[in-house]
Protein backbone atom coordinates (compact mmCIF):
# COMPACT_ATOMS: atom_id res chain seq x y z
CA UNK A 1 0.00 0.00 0.00
CA UNK A 2 2.75 2.43 0.98
CA UNK A 3 4.76 1.55 -2.12
CA UNK A 4 1.71 2.28 -4.27
CA UNK A 5 1.33 5.61 -2.52
CA UNK A 6 5.00 6.31 -3.10
CA UNK A 7 4.74 5.40 -6.78
CA UNK A 8 1.80 7.75 -7.24
CA UNK A 9 3.57 10.54 -5.39
CA UNK A 10 6.85 10.05 -7.29
CA UNK A 11 4.94 10.29 -10.57
CA UNK A 12 3.28 13.52 -9.46
CA UNK A 13 6.59 15.01 -8.39
CA UNK A 14 8.31 14.02 -11.65
CA UNK A 15 5.48 15.38 -13.84
CA UNK A 16 5.43 18.66 -11.99
CA UNK A 17 9.21 18.98 -12.06
CA UNK A 18 9.10 18.76 -15.87
CA UNK A 19 6.39 21.43 -16.00
CA UNK A 20 8.19 23.71 -13.56
CA UNK A 21 11.39 23.79 -15.59
CA UNK A 22 9.41 24.10 -18.83
CA UNK A 23 7.81 27.26 -17.41
CA UNK A 24 11.32 28.66 -17.03
CA UNK A 25 12.11 27.71 -20.63
CA UNK A 26 14.43 24.85 -19.75
CA UNK A 27 13.59 21.49 -21.24
CA UNK A 28 14.55 18.55 -19.05
CA UNK A 29 14.05 14.88 -19.85
CA UNK A 30 13.84 11.84 -17.64
CA UNK A 31 17.07 9.91 -17.42
CA UNK A 32 17.29 6.59 -19.23
CA UNK A 33 17.10 3.41 -17.13
CA UNK A 34 20.57 2.58 -15.89
CA UNK A 35 21.85 6.07 -16.68
CA UNK A 36 24.06 7.07 -13.80
CA UNK A 37 25.09 10.55 -12.77
CA UNK A 38 26.58 9.71 -9.41
CA UNK A 39 29.73 11.65 -10.15
CA UNK A 40 27.89 14.79 -11.23
CA UNK A 41 28.87 17.66 -8.96
CA UNK A 42 25.46 18.67 -7.69
CA UNK A 43 25.85 22.21 -6.54
CA UNK A 44 22.86 22.81 -4.34
CA UNK A 45 19.91 21.02 -2.77
CA UNK A 46 16.70 22.81 -1.94
CA UNK A 47 14.84 21.05 0.85
CA UNK A 48 11.26 21.76 1.86
CA UNK A 49 9.58 19.88 4.69
CA UNK A 50 5.84 19.46 4.87
CA UNK A 51 3.07 17.95 6.92
CA UNK A 52 -0.39 16.73 6.06
CA UNK A 53 -3.04 14.91 8.03
CA UNK A 54 -2.21 11.62 6.34
CA UNK A 55 1.51 12.00 5.57
CA UNK A 56 4.65 13.99 6.28
CA UNK A 57 8.10 14.35 4.78
CA UNK A 58 10.33 16.53 2.64
CA UNK A 59 10.79 17.37 -1.00
CA UNK A 60 14.38 17.64 -2.21
CA UNK A 61 15.51 19.27 -5.45
CA UNK A 62 19.17 19.07 -6.42
CA UNK A 63 20.80 20.50 -9.51
CA UNK A 64 24.13 21.16 -11.08
CA UNK A 65 24.96 24.80 -11.71
CA UNK A 66 23.82 25.07 -15.33
CA UNK A 67 20.07 24.48 -14.84
CA UNK A 68 20.10 26.99 -11.99
CA UNK A 69 21.84 29.60 -14.10
CA UNK A 70 19.60 28.93 -17.09
CA UNK A 71 16.35 29.30 -15.16
CA UNK A 72 17.21 32.07 -12.73
CA UNK A 73 15.70 35.26 -14.13
CA UNK A 74 17.37 37.60 -11.63
CA UNK A 75 19.98 40.06 -12.80
CA UNK A 76 22.33 39.24 -9.92
CA UNK A 77 21.41 35.66 -9.17
CA UNK A 78 21.77 33.89 -5.84
CA UNK A 79 21.76 30.15 -6.46
CA UNK A 80 20.92 29.48 -2.81
CA UNK A 81 17.84 31.69 -2.92
CA UNK A 82 16.77 30.38 -6.30
CA UNK A 83 16.93 26.67 -5.41
CA UNK A 84 14.76 27.46 -2.36
CA UNK A 85 12.24 29.25 -4.56
CA UNK A 86 12.25 26.42 -7.12
CA UNK A 87 11.59 23.72 -4.53
CA UNK A 88 8.89 25.96 -3.05
CA UNK A 89 7.22 26.32 -6.43
CA UNK A 90 7.55 22.59 -7.09
CA UNK A 91 5.88 21.67 -3.82
CA UNK A 92 3.20 24.29 -4.55
CA UNK A 93 2.36 22.43 -7.76
CA UNK A 94 2.33 19.07 -6.02
CA UNK A 95 0.17 20.55 -3.26
CA UNK A 96 -2.44 21.66 -5.79
CA UNK A 97 -2.49 18.17 -7.31
CA UNK A 98 -2.77 16.56 -3.89
CA UNK A 99 -5.79 18.73 -3.09
CA UNK A 100 -7.68 16.94 -5.86
CA UNK A 101 -6.87 13.70 -4.04
CA UNK A 102 -8.20 14.96 -0.74
CA UNK A 103 -4.81 15.68 0.83
CA UNK A 104 -3.88 19.15 2.08
CA UNK A 105 -0.15 19.76 2.43
CA UNK A 106 1.27 22.40 4.76
CA UNK A 107 4.81 23.39 3.71
CA UNK A 108 7.48 24.77 6.00
CA UNK A 109 10.19 27.23 4.95
CA UNK A 110 12.70 25.95 2.36
CA UNK A 111 16.39 25.62 3.11
CA UNK A 112 19.36 25.20 0.80
CA UNK A 113 22.25 22.80 1.25
CA UNK A 114 25.43 23.55 -0.65
CA UNK A 115 28.07 20.93 -1.28
CA UNK A 116 30.38 19.28 -3.73
CA UNK A 117 29.28 16.00 -5.31
CA UNK A 118 26.00 15.92 -3.44
CA UNK A 119 24.10 12.75 -4.14
CA UNK A 120 21.01 11.09 -2.69
CA UNK A 121 21.64 7.97 -0.66
CA UNK A 122 19.22 5.66 -2.38
CA UNK A 123 17.36 3.29 -0.15
CA UNK A 124 14.92 0.70 -1.37
CA UNK A 125 11.93 2.93 -0.74
CA UNK A 126 13.58 6.20 -1.67
CA UNK A 127 13.94 6.64 -5.40
CA UNK A 128 15.35 9.80 -6.89
CA UNK A 129 14.11 10.98 -10.26
CA UNK A 130 16.95 12.14 -12.46
CA UNK A 131 16.47 14.54 -15.35
CA UNK A 132 18.93 15.59 -17.96
CA UNK A 133 18.92 19.25 -18.89
CA UNK A 134 21.01 20.99 -21.51
CA UNK A 135 24.35 21.27 -19.78
CA UNK A 136 23.37 19.76 -16.47
CA UNK A 137 21.39 17.44 -14.26
CA UNK A 138 18.26 17.95 -12.18
CA UNK A 139 17.39 15.46 -9.47
CA UNK A 140 14.27 15.37 -7.35
CA UNK A 141 12.97 13.08 -4.68
CA UNK A 142 10.22 13.00 -2.10
CA UNK A 143 11.00 11.35 1.20
CA UNK A 144 7.83 10.79 3.20
CA UNK A 145 5.88 8.56 5.52
CA UNK A 146 2.20 7.73 5.22
CA UNK A 147 -0.23 6.93 7.98
CA UNK A 148 -1.07 3.27 8.35
CA UNK A 149 -3.96 2.38 6.07
CA UNK A 150 -3.86 5.61 4.07
CA UNK A 151 -4.30 5.13 0.33
CA UNK A 152 -3.36 7.98 -1.98
CA UNK A 153 -5.69 8.08 -4.98
CA UNK A 154 -3.79 7.49 -8.20
CA UNK A 155 -6.02 9.96 -10.05
CA UNK A 156 -8.02 13.03 -9.02
CA UNK A 157 -11.08 12.17 -6.97
CA UNK A 158 -12.56 15.64 -6.63
CA UNK A 159 -12.72 18.91 -8.53
CA UNK A 160 -9.60 21.01 -8.23
CA UNK A 161 -10.35 23.88 -5.91
CA UNK A 162 -7.09 25.60 -6.67
CA UNK A 163 -5.91 28.21 -9.16
CA UNK A 164 -3.35 27.08 -11.71
CA UNK A 165 0.26 28.21 -11.99
CA UNK A 166 0.52 31.56 -13.75
CA UNK A 167 -3.17 32.31 -13.26
CA UNK A 168 -4.16 35.78 -12.04
CA UNK A 169 -7.38 36.90 -10.45
CA UNK A 170 -8.36 40.46 -9.63
CA UNK A 171 -11.21 41.01 -7.17
CA UNK B 1 6.85 57.69 -9.56
CA UNK B 2 4.29 55.49 -7.82
CA UNK B 3 5.72 53.35 -5.04
CA UNK B 4 5.02 49.62 -5.04
CA UNK B 5 6.16 47.38 -2.18
CA UNK B 6 7.07 43.74 -2.86
CA UNK B 7 7.01 41.49 0.23
CA UNK B 8 8.67 38.13 -0.42
CA UNK B 9 11.32 36.12 1.41
CA UNK B 10 12.96 35.23 -1.90
CA UNK B 11 15.40 37.88 -3.10
CA UNK B 12 15.16 36.36 -6.58
CA UNK B 13 11.40 36.86 -6.71
CA UNK B 14 11.82 40.42 -5.46
CA UNK B 15 14.29 41.01 -8.28
CA UNK B 16 11.87 39.47 -10.77
CA UNK B 17 9.12 41.80 -9.64
CA UNK B 18 11.49 44.75 -9.70
CA UNK B 19 12.42 43.84 -13.28
CA UNK B 20 8.76 43.52 -14.26
CA UNK B 21 7.68 46.83 -12.72
CA UNK B 22 10.85 48.85 -12.37
CA UNK B 23 11.35 49.36 -16.10
CA UNK B 24 7.96 51.01 -16.21
CA UNK B 25 6.59 53.75 -14.07
CA UNK B 26 7.06 52.26 -10.60
CA UNK B 27 9.51 52.78 -7.78
CA UNK B 28 9.81 49.29 -6.26
CA UNK B 29 10.50 48.90 -2.53
CA UNK B 30 11.29 45.58 -0.87
CA UNK B 31 10.51 43.72 2.36
CA UNK B 32 11.57 40.15 3.12
CA UNK B 33 8.74 38.95 5.35
CA UNK B 34 5.33 39.93 6.68
CA UNK B 35 6.69 41.68 9.75
CA UNK B 36 8.99 43.90 7.71
CA UNK B 37 6.21 44.40 5.16
CA UNK B 38 3.71 45.55 7.80
CA UNK B 39 6.28 47.92 9.31
CA UNK B 40 6.97 49.45 5.88
CA UNK B 41 3.27 49.82 5.09
CA UNK B 42 2.61 51.47 8.45
CA UNK B 43 5.60 53.80 8.08
CA UNK B 44 4.87 55.04 4.55
CA UNK B 45 1.85 57.09 3.54
CA UNK B 46 2.40 57.17 -0.20
CA UNK B 47 2.41 53.50 -1.24
CA UNK B 48 0.40 52.92 -4.44
CA UNK B 49 0.21 49.11 -4.11
CA UNK B 50 1.65 46.08 -2.35
CA UNK B 51 2.54 42.69 -3.82
CA UNK B 52 2.80 40.01 -1.14
CA UNK B 53 3.85 36.36 -0.91
CA UNK B 54 1.91 34.03 1.41
CA UNK B 55 4.40 31.54 2.87
CA UNK B 56 7.10 33.54 4.63
CA UNK B 57 8.97 33.31 7.94
CA UNK B 58 8.06 35.41 11.01
CA UNK B 59 4.69 36.62 9.66
CA UNK B 60 3.01 35.08 6.61
CA UNK B 61 1.36 37.15 3.90
CA UNK B 62 -2.22 36.50 4.93
CA UNK B 63 -1.48 37.50 8.51
CA UNK B 64 0.22 40.64 7.22
CA UNK B 65 -2.75 41.43 5.00
CA UNK B 66 -5.22 40.99 7.85
CA UNK B 67 -3.04 43.05 10.20
CA UNK B 68 -2.52 46.07 7.94
CA UNK B 69 -6.11 46.13 6.72
CA UNK B 70 -7.30 46.69 10.30
CA UNK B 71 -5.73 50.16 10.10
CA UNK B 72 -8.21 52.57 8.45
CA UNK B 73 -5.37 54.30 6.58
CA UNK B 74 -4.73 51.10 4.61
CA UNK B 75 -8.31 50.29 3.64
CA UNK B 76 -7.89 51.63 0.11
CA UNK B 77 -4.32 50.34 -0.37
CA UNK B 78 -4.41 47.67 -3.12
CA UNK B 79 -2.68 44.45 -2.01
CA UNK B 80 -2.13 41.60 -4.47
CA UNK B 81 -1.03 38.17 -3.26
CA UNK B 82 1.75 36.52 -5.33
CA UNK B 83 2.31 32.93 -4.20
CA UNK B 84 2.68 29.27 -5.09
CA UNK B 85 -0.59 28.67 -3.23
CA UNK B 86 -3.73 28.39 -5.31
CA UNK B 87 -6.15 26.93 -2.81
CA UNK B 88 -9.65 28.37 -3.11
CA UNK B 89 -10.09 28.76 0.67
CA UNK B 90 -6.93 30.86 0.92
CA UNK B 91 -7.98 33.02 -2.04
CA UNK B 92 -11.34 33.62 -0.39
CA UNK B 93 -9.68 34.43 2.93
CA UNK B 94 -7.49 37.02 1.21
CA UNK B 95 -10.46 38.50 -0.62
CA UNK B 96 -12.45 38.73 2.61
CA UNK B 97 -9.52 40.48 4.28
CA UNK B 98 -9.41 43.11 1.56
CA UNK B 99 -6.89 41.83 -1.00
CA UNK B 100 -7.42 43.07 -4.55
CA UNK B 101 -5.93 40.12 -6.40
CA UNK B 102 -4.24 36.72 -6.35
CA UNK B 103 -1.51 35.56 -8.74
CA UNK B 104 -0.03 32.05 -8.71
CA UNK B 105 3.74 31.70 -9.29
CA UNK B 106 5.49 31.51 -11.62
CA UNK B 107 4.03 34.80 -12.78
CA UNK B 108 3.98 36.34 -16.22
CA UNK B 109 5.70 39.75 -15.95
CA UNK B 110 3.33 41.45 -18.40
CA UNK B 111 0.34 40.14 -16.46
CA UNK B 112 1.69 41.41 -13.15
CA UNK B 113 2.45 44.80 -14.68
CA UNK B 114 -1.05 45.04 -16.16
CA UNK B 115 -2.61 44.15 -12.81
CA UNK B 116 -0.60 46.73 -10.89
CA UNK B 117 -1.23 49.38 -13.53
CA UNK B 118 -4.96 48.71 -13.29
CA UNK B 119 -5.01 48.80 -9.50
CA UNK B 120 -2.97 51.97 -9.25
CA UNK B 121 -4.90 53.94 -11.85
CA UNK B 122 -7.24 56.33 -10.08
Amino acid sequence: MTSTNKTTLDRLVAENCLKLFADYKLEIRAGEPGESHSIEPFLLCGILGFTAKQMRGALVLATTSEPLERTNPAASPSHRDWICELVNQLLGRVKNQMLTRGVEIFPSTPIALRGEHLSPVLQQRLVAELFTAEGGIVCVWMDCDFDEGFVLAEQSICEASAMSEGEALLF
Amino acid sequence: MKKVLIVDDSATVRQQVRAALGMAEFDVLEASDGTEGAETINRLTDLAAVICDVNMPRMNGLEMLETVKKDPKNVLLPIVMLTTEGQHELVQRAKAAGAKGWIVKPFKPELLLAAIRKLTTV
